[in-house]
């Protein structure tokens, strides 16, 4: 059993790119060797193909760095799933190695916003990424 | 059993680790995502399995997910406790299924879609309250 908690909503110094990665990468080959575990004794499960685990790298390279790391998480019908708890808010993203990022913001009951949209995209994506950062601004 | 009043607590297992949180203690919102029922397109379930856990012991809770939900070779890790009020704010239903066990019940309709799903399993994660099992000492 691991002992420790994840700190979380902690922030990587901006600077810090090969921390960022290092980071990255310990949790994607945590979720990657639990689903090989579950896999291998639940037939309902899906692994996720490792352009999921390509785009999940390259999505988190274009978020804001004033962002905190999300909670990583796979997702049981092959996907890899992002989650920030900014508050008492929620956004969630997934990304299923077709290219495809769905994402979903919620912030209390009249505030929300959701989408799907390429991986490349320009304009939505971009947007939303860009709403991270003002999520997590302490409030004065 | 009667009809779920809003504040009756319904709950749902949690196998792995990856899906809850102890350090904010928060459930994640893949703890709510129905199964897949197709890959191309990508469908969902229109429901979702949970328990009636209002008036019987925590004890009594677990038990019920050691004997009914975990196998052989998966296990619960912690459960996810939600109103039945939260549900029906999403527009959903709680829907006896009384098996394998009297308390189970079906949330539902989940729609097909991935992002109404997650849209969905995003609200019931925010709403819901994570419980870990406890340690065996």
């Amino acid at each position: 059993m691991k002992i420790g908690l994840k700190e979380h909503n902690l922030l990587v110094p901006p600077a810090d790119k090969v921390l960022f990665k290092k980071l990255v990468q310990r949790e994607l080959d945590e979720i990657r060797e639990e689903i090989q575990e579950t896999c291998a004794v639940a037939k309902d499960v899906s692994p996720a193909p490792e352009s999921a685990y390509n785009e999940t790298v390259s999505l988190l390279e274009q978020i804001p760095r004033d962002v905190p790391m999300p909670d990583m998480m796979w997702l049981e019908d092959g996907g890899i799933g992002l989650e920030w708890r900014p508050g008492d808010g929620i956004v969630t993203m997934s990304l299923y190695g077709d290219n495809l990022v769905t994402f979903v913001t919620v912030l209390d009951d009249q505030h929300e916003i959701a989408g799907t949209c390429p991986l490349s995209d320009t304009i939505l994506l971009p947007s939303f990424l860009a709403t991270l950062p003002i999520l997590f601004r302490e409030n004065p | 059993m009667n009809d779920i009043l809003q504040d009756e607590i319904l709950t749902r297992f949690i196998f792995s680790s990856k899906h809850f949180a102890r350090g904010n203690q928060t459930v994640k919102f893949r703890a709510f995502m129905p199964p897949q029922v197709s890959k191309d397109p990508p469908t969902y379930s229109d429901s979702l399995s949970v328990y009636r856990i209002s008036t019987i012991p925590d004890g009594e809770v677990w038990e019920i997910g050691r004997v009914h939900v975990e196998t052989e070779s998966r296990f619960i890790k912690a459960r996810a406790d939600i109103s039945a009020g939260d549900v029906y704010k999403n527009k959903l239903k709680v829907i006896p299924d009384m098996q394998p066990h009297e308390r189970h019940v079906n949330i539902t309709p989940f729609p097909a879609d991935r992002l109404a799903c997650q849209r969905i399993a995003t609200k019931l994660a925010r709403a819901s309250k994570l419980v870990v099992l406890p340690e065996k000492i």
